[in-house]
């Protein structure tokens, strides 16, 4: 199977802040079976690589997660995606069902690559780990804290830093 | 979640009545931040929850005496699509469109959002820089505080667990100056502010900067304004590089407050970008971002 994936992205060099503001998914699917089915897989597959990509953080610490909840691991919502150009190239397998490939796992592999190699594109910087927060896009590196995260610390840490992962005027 | 007894008010003398008790209460507004707090383990889960909600005449946002009032039940909605505040304080209706989501700020009131005293609460800096007074009533009485007063580091306030916030007031701003809030977040919508500055600047007609108030939020142990930053501006002339220094005057005093951190290596450039930005909003209203994305 090949696919193609090209982003489009706004990086405010200030803050680090990336958006992504345009996006072109192409794939060999082989038969495209059901058309609307497929364009759901290039549209979920874009969604999910844009969080792997700039906002979903997990990092594990002494065999214990770091994040605990979706406060502290960050999805994109709607107002994050993009339009996504969806352009299904059909080329049938005749070893597969009814010609078919596949597009679950493409559509979402590509996504992640396209959007630091835009932010390279845009800054002449490289990311070399995922995901693109504003720490790494603006400093190069991410930061670590110490100690307790997510639900659990809002009495144990600093209190500015506690009580801003806890989020609450958020919720 | 561990059993509680839940007293729904119909008046606030209720409220008072049911805070009025040996064992404590909390009061449920909206619910946005204590919900979440009941359900965390290992917390000790207070006895009694005052449902204030069914409380009339605690929601809404209305001009008198030259003073806009805003009570505690008014939600985030409500100021995102507050004429009043869109004319008078838009960093205020800005600072309220930009918090959560559509569902959170229905629920979400502004009277939680101060109670709660999160360091990240968006409504806090615009509500200082606008030097908004809150009311408390309990039983006994009722006390006023100027809002930069009344916080004592994040989720500490100094209201008594008797009171209920009963109203929030600021004067109503001379059609000369110029709000505007800035929040940082790492998504577009459901977004924790990072950092956050809401500014006011006036300007004669000569573009002399005659008023500035600087509040950032999500920075400082508690909110208030850095006023060695706001002289820099007066008497000045409007313009990117003194805003920028302006900026930098308020990252060195954050840094000073708050010592060299985790997060400082990014936050200390960004407070600095995010104020200089927020003055600029000020002095071009009509092309102010609210909220950066």
């Amino acid at each position: 199977v090949y696919g193609a994936n090209i982003a489009e992205v706004d990086v405010d060099t200030e803050t680090g802040r990336t958006s992504v503001v345009d996006f072109v998914s192409v794939h060999d699917v082989g038969q495209a079976i059901n058309r609307g089915g497929v364009l759901g897989q290039f549209y979920g597959g874009v969604a999910m690589g844009l969080g792997y990509g700039l906002l979903e953080d997990f990092e594990i610490e002494d065999g214990i997660p770091k994040q605990l909840n979706f406060d502290e691991y960050l999805i994109p919502t709607a107002l994050d995606v993009p339009r996504v150009r969806a352009i299904i190239v059909e080329n049938p397998d005749p070893a597969g069902p009814y010609g078919a490939k596949c597009i679950g796992e493409p559509a979402n592999e590509l996504a992640a690559p396209a959007i630091v190699n835009a932010i390279f594109n845009a800054t002449g910087k490289r990311i070399t780990e995922l995901p693109a927060t504003l720490e790494r896009v603006l400093l190069g590196h991410a930061l670590s804290r110490q100690g307790l995260r997510g639900s659990l610390r809002k009495e144990q840490e600093h209190p500015i830093e506690a009580s801003c992962k806890l989020g609450p005027a958020q919720r | 979640m561990n059993a509680f007894t839940y007293i729904a008010c119909s008046t606030l003398d209720r409220a008072l009545e049911a805070l009025d008790a040996p064992d404590g209460g909390r009061v449920l507004a909206g619910g946005t931040d204590l919900l979440l707090e009941l359900r965390r383990p290992g917390r000790p889960a207070p006895s009694r929850i005052v449902d204030i909600g069914p409380i009339r005449g605690l929601r809404g946002i209305t001009i008198r005496n030259g003073e806009i009032h805003i009570g505690p039940l008014t939600t985030h909605a409500d100021m995102a699509s507050s004429e009043i505040l869109a004319t008078h304080s838009r960093l205020l209706s800005t600072a309220a469109a930009a918090i959560g989501s559509p569902q959170i700020r229905n629920r979400g009131t502004i009277g939680g959002n101060i109670m709660n005293a999160a360091a990240c609460a968006d409504t806090v800096p615009p509500l200082c820089a606008l030097e908004a007074r809150l009311t408390l009533a309990s039983s006994r009485g009722t006390r006023q505080f100027p809002i930069t007063q009344f916080f004592k580091e994040p989720y500490a306030t100094f209201a008594r667990p008797d009171e209920v916030l009963t109203q929030i007031s600021f004067p109503l701003p001379p059609p000369t100056e110029r709000g505007a809030f800035i929040k940082l977040g790492r998504r577009n919508a459901v977004s924790i502010s990072r950092l956050s500055v809401a500014a006011i600047i006036a300007l004669d007609p000569a573009g002399v900067i005659t008023r500035a108030v600087i509040v950032p939020g999500a920075a400082f142990p508690a909110w208030q304004r850095v006023e060695e930053a706001e002289a820099s501006l007066l008497g000045r002339k409007a313009g990117t590089a003194l805003f920028a220094a302006a900026g930098r005057i308020v990252a060195e005093t954050m840094v000073r407050q708050t010592g060299r951190r985790w997060s400082t290596e990014y936050k200390e450039p960004v407070l600095a970008v995010l104020v200089r930005r927020a003055l600029e909003a000020c002095c071009a209203p009509g092309t102010a971002k609210g909220q950066e994305r």
